[in-house]
């Protein structure tokens, strides 16, 4: 700001200095007329001192005509006569000359109240006076030497100048004995002319002179007068002007603060309607007084005193996280920032937050930061942050996101299980459920011993193979992988020293992914036998597929339970029951293991429609693993049998025949290789399920009995197909569980038959 | 998807409090799921809750006779339901000093709260599965409950 830039202070400026230089005239006028109120009083002085001169002049010329009578010497007295006239002419001289004055110090003053006309007529008369005066005076005055004849005894000594103290002498002076010259009795004749003229006009010239003096004083009573009225006249017009300026000034604040007041009012207005939190943050990064009212809500608190931005965000936000928004609110005051690459970069663009919920626990948010940087004559002064809660945004974009996410997932989930018969799927899941929460059963059994834990590991390993096995004849690759991923984790477990509970945690997230993709898959199927059932309809009602209804499946919208599916096969018209879908899933699953190893296989089911209930789950899970083990273990590849004049494709066929009162029979039987029972030994050995010293002792029987044992298999690697010895041993168990028998046939290079008695059920029976 | 490492992150938190705390440690016993329904709740239960990264609770629930004999073994003297809440609220302390510790800066840890009864106190997370922990400490068994989104 410049000197003369005064901005809003330049009215109160201006009648400021304004008030001052009329203060200064005043005080400068009151100075002229004090000045010349010390003159007039110096005028008085001097005119009623000169008032008395012509009382000097005529007591000195009677004084000198009383000497001279008395014959006494004259010089003395007649030089006083010489000065009194002199004096008071020069004095009447100055004065009529334009009224110029000699004051006591010598200083030349001029009575400006001698030029007025009354004093200029009366100078006049008075000069008049004087002249005649002078006239008279003038013989007197001009002589010199003696008076008296010069035979006369010399006077006696000349007596003091007062003229009073003289007339005693002079009078005592014997008159008979003076005897004047010719000169001496013109001198008196003129004394006499002179003291008879001096006699009235001594007195009217001190009379003049009062007057003028009384003049004087009444010029200077007046001056007086003027003075008290300017005096006074400038204080009224000081006060006068200072109450203008004060009105003025009180007005022109009043209006300040109406517009200040009003400005304030709209910007509270403002902070306290406005939706987004705005505060102002200073160098020390501590916030601003004024902020919105908004601020209170998003960051749920009243008090913001004296409150960092560091404090501010401490509470809600993970360390990491403010940790990067001071570095970044730190660059943003930097000097030479590019503010617009800055905000690019802007860490709280989306920033979660979370408030401690009185009830416990936390409030999630997500809020929106942004800042501007606010410049102040140049130079960065503060930073205006703006804050918005963005939670309900951000949510619908998570969710949106989760929603395609989970649309993809679902997709290549479905495109996974397109194939699979609904009904196998929907009895593999509910079979796989119902394993899965034996598993979590299983786990939840205290256990405190290591013995005991171990226990576990048995059981929950059936399970969990029943699945993956199902699963894989169900062509379910990523359920059949997660199962595989599980006996992976048993097995690392079977091979400890040692077990506790910590080592089974593994095991509850691989459970807990098992349950959650299960889940995916039931609702995927959910909606696809929702989309069956649509077609289904529109194909019976002779019309076509509603765009509308596929859409709403695709988009997730129509969320058919599983319990409708199971109530849908009838309409499917494709299935005649589950145990249908079973000799599909073994087909399906023959055909893959098949094509996994290279081989070809025809495989016969027979009577599977005929299985009971009580035995369903059962009989699924032994075939499948016995065609699984058949086309892995039994059938050879097509140049193999070639050699032994065997048709390509292997022949394997799964027959269930009702025994009567005897129960059931369930013959799992393949034109492959046989049991190969000197490798059985070997792999036997290996394992360590027997010595060689016990392989020696073996018959062709007993043999054959191990691979019933678990851990056994003649894999030569783990795949998710074979490999880890655990299917012929959920064979027994299960057949062992349902009170049945397992027997076994196999000729070297021709064939093996799995035959399986199951008792009779009550079920069984009646159906 | 929780992680075995998260879990384990809980379970020594837990453990390490009975090593060196209660003078004996603790065997963790068998762990499983809860899906449907509240999981167990004792009679003591120490509260830990989390966001950030991964949302929910984890707790700690102990019966009373388990908590007075910790008490007694630590050398406390007035076996009052205070002090057990202190107790229990300082495991979840360590268990919550072990998170911050193994989680780093993505979460946010909130300060232990103690529950005594009053199960419909502990909110789990809608729709969450919980993972149950058995803690069994000498013939006692309290359970550390984790569930996180």
């Amino acid at each position: 700001m410049g000197i003369l830039d005064l901005g809003r202070y330049k009215g109160i400026v201006f009648a400021i200095t304004g008030f001052l230089v009329f203060m200064a005239i005043i005080m400068a006028v009151n100075h002229g007329k004090a000045g010349q109120f010390s003159d007039n009083v110096a005028g008085v002085r001097f005119l009623e001192n000169r008032a008395q001169q012509p009382h000097a002049v005529y007591d000195a010329s009677v004084q000198l005509a009383q000497r001279l009578q008395n014959g006494e010497k004259i010089d003395e007295t007649l030089e006083s006569l010489r000065k009194a006239a002199a004096a008071f002419d020069n004095s009447l001289n100055s004065l009529a000359n334009g009224g110029m004055i000699t004051d006591s110090t010598g200083d030349i003053l001029v009575l400006p109240s001698m030029t007025e006309p009354a004093a200029v007529e009366q100078l006049k008369g008075a000069s008049k006076l004087w002249d005649g005066y002078k006239a008279k005076l003038d013989p007197i005055l001009r002589f010199s030497g003696s008076p008296y004849v010069t035979t006369q005894p010399a006077p006696a000594p000349a007596p003091a100048a007062n003229g009073k103290n003289a007339a005693a002498p002079v009078a005592a002076a014997p008159v008979s004995t003076v005897q004047l010259s010719p000169r001496g009795r013109r001198l008196q004749g003129a004394l006499n002319d002179l003291t008879q003229y001096g006699n009235t006009a001594h007195g009217q010239l001190s009379t003049v002179l009062a007057s003028l003096s009384n003049q004087v004083e009444a010029h200077s009573r007046k001056q007086t007068d003027t003075l008290r009225y300017i005096q006074i006249g400038g204080m009224v017009a000081a006060l006068l002007l200072l109450g203008a300026i004060f009105l003025f000034f009180a007005r022109n604040l009043r209006k300040e603060e109406a517009s200040s007041n009003r400005q304030r009012k709209e910007t509270q207005d403002i902070l306290r309607t406005v939706n987004e939190g705005l505060f102002l943050l200073d160098k020390d990064l501590k916030l601003g007084s004024e902020r919105s009212m908004a601020l209170n809500a998003i960051f749920r608190r009243e008090d913001f005193l004296d409150l960092t931005f560091d404090k501010l965000l401490k509470d809600i936000v993970p360390e990491k996280t403010l940790r990067t928004a001071m570095d970044y609110v730190a660059l943003l005051w930097g000097e030479r920032v590019n503010e617009k690459l800055v905000k690019t970069i802007n860490p709280l663009n989306e920033v979660e937050v979370h408030f401690d919920n009185p009830a416990g626990g936390f409030d999630t948010h997500f809020l929106e930061f942004d800042f501007n940087r606010v410049k102040s004559e140049g130079s960065l002064s503060h930073l205006l942050v703006t804050v918005n809660d963005v939670t309900k945004r951000v949510m619908l974009s998570r969710e949106l996101q989760e929603s395609q996410e989970k649309a993809q997932a679902q997709l290549d989930l479905l495109l996974r299980i397109l194939h699979v018969e609904p009904d196998s799927l929907t009895s593999f899941l509910t079979d796989a459920d119902v394993s899965l929460k034996m598993v979590n059963s299983i786990l939840k059994e205290p256990a405190r011993e290591e013995s005991a834990f171990r226990a576990k590991i048995d059981g929950i390993y059936r399970q969990v193979h029943a699945v993956k096995g199902e699963a894989a004849a169900l062509g379910l690759k990523t359920v059949e992988q997660r199962a595989h991923a599980f006996e992976e984790s048993l097995n690392d477990l079977k091979g400890r020293q040692s077990l506790s509970g910590s080592d089974f945690l593994p095991l509850v997230v691989k459970l807990d992914d098992l349950f959650n993709h299960l889940a995916q898959v039931r609702e995927m199927l959910s909606r696809l036998v929702d989309l069956h059932h649509a077609i289904a309809t529109k194909r019976t009602a002779g019309g076509e597929v509603g765009a509308e209804k596929v859409d709403q499946w695709l988009a997730g919208q129509d969320q058919t339970q599983i319990t409708k599916a199971l109530v849908a096969p009838a309409d499917l018209g494709e299935t005649t029951g589950a145990v249908g879908g079973l000799e599909r899933t073994l087909e399906d699953l023959a055909a893959r293991v098949a094509s996994s190893q290279s081989k070809q296989v025809n495989l016969r089911c027979a009577g599977l429609d005929g299985v009971p209930e009580a035995y369903r789950r059962a009989v699924k899970d032994i075939t499948i693993q016995l065609v699984r083990n058949a086309v892995v273990h039994g059938i050879e590849e097509p140049g193999e049998r070639a050699k032994v004049n065997k048709a390509a494709a292997g022949a394997l066929a799964v027959e269930f025949t009702p025994r009567g009162s005897d129960g059931f029979e369930l013959i799992v039987q393949d034109d492959g290789r046989g049991l190969q029972l000197e490798r059985i030994k070997e792999v036997a050995v290996e394992r360590g399920l027997i010595t060689p010293a016990q392989a020696a002792m073996l018959d062709p029987r007993q043999t054959m009995a191990l691979i019933f044992r678990p851990g056994f298999s003649t894999a030569d690697r783990v795949t998710t197909d074979a490999g880890r010895g655990a299917g012929m041993d959920l064979v027994r168990i299960l057949v062992a569980e349902l009170g049945g028998r397992v027997g076994l046939a196999s000729a070297g290079g021709k064939f093996s038959k799995f035959k399986i008695w199951l008792p009779a059920t009550q079920s069984a029976v009646a159906a | 998807m929780m992680t075995k490492v998260e879990l384990e992150t809980f379970v020594e938190g837990t453990t390490h409090y009975f090593a060196t705390a209660a003078n004996q440690p603790a065997s963790v016993g068998s762990p499983y799921i809860v899906q449907e329904g509240k999981p167990t709740i004792q009679e003591f239960t120490g509260l830990i809750s989390i966001a950030g990264k991964r949302r929910g609770i984890v707790y700690f629930t102990a019966s009373r006779p388990m908590l007075t004999v910790m008490l007694m073994r630590m050398g406390e003297t007035e076996l009052t339901q205070e002090n057990m809440c202190d107790l229990v609220g300082e495991v979840a302390n360590t268990i919550s000093g072990n998170a911050r510790r193994d989680f780093g800066k993505d979460f946010m840890i909130s300060v232990p709260t103690v529950v005594a009864g009053e199960p419909e106190k502990i909110v789990t997370p809608d729709n969450i599965r919980s993972f149950v922990i058995p803690i069994n400490w000498r013939s006692h068994s309290a359970q550390l409950v984790v569930c996180l989104e």
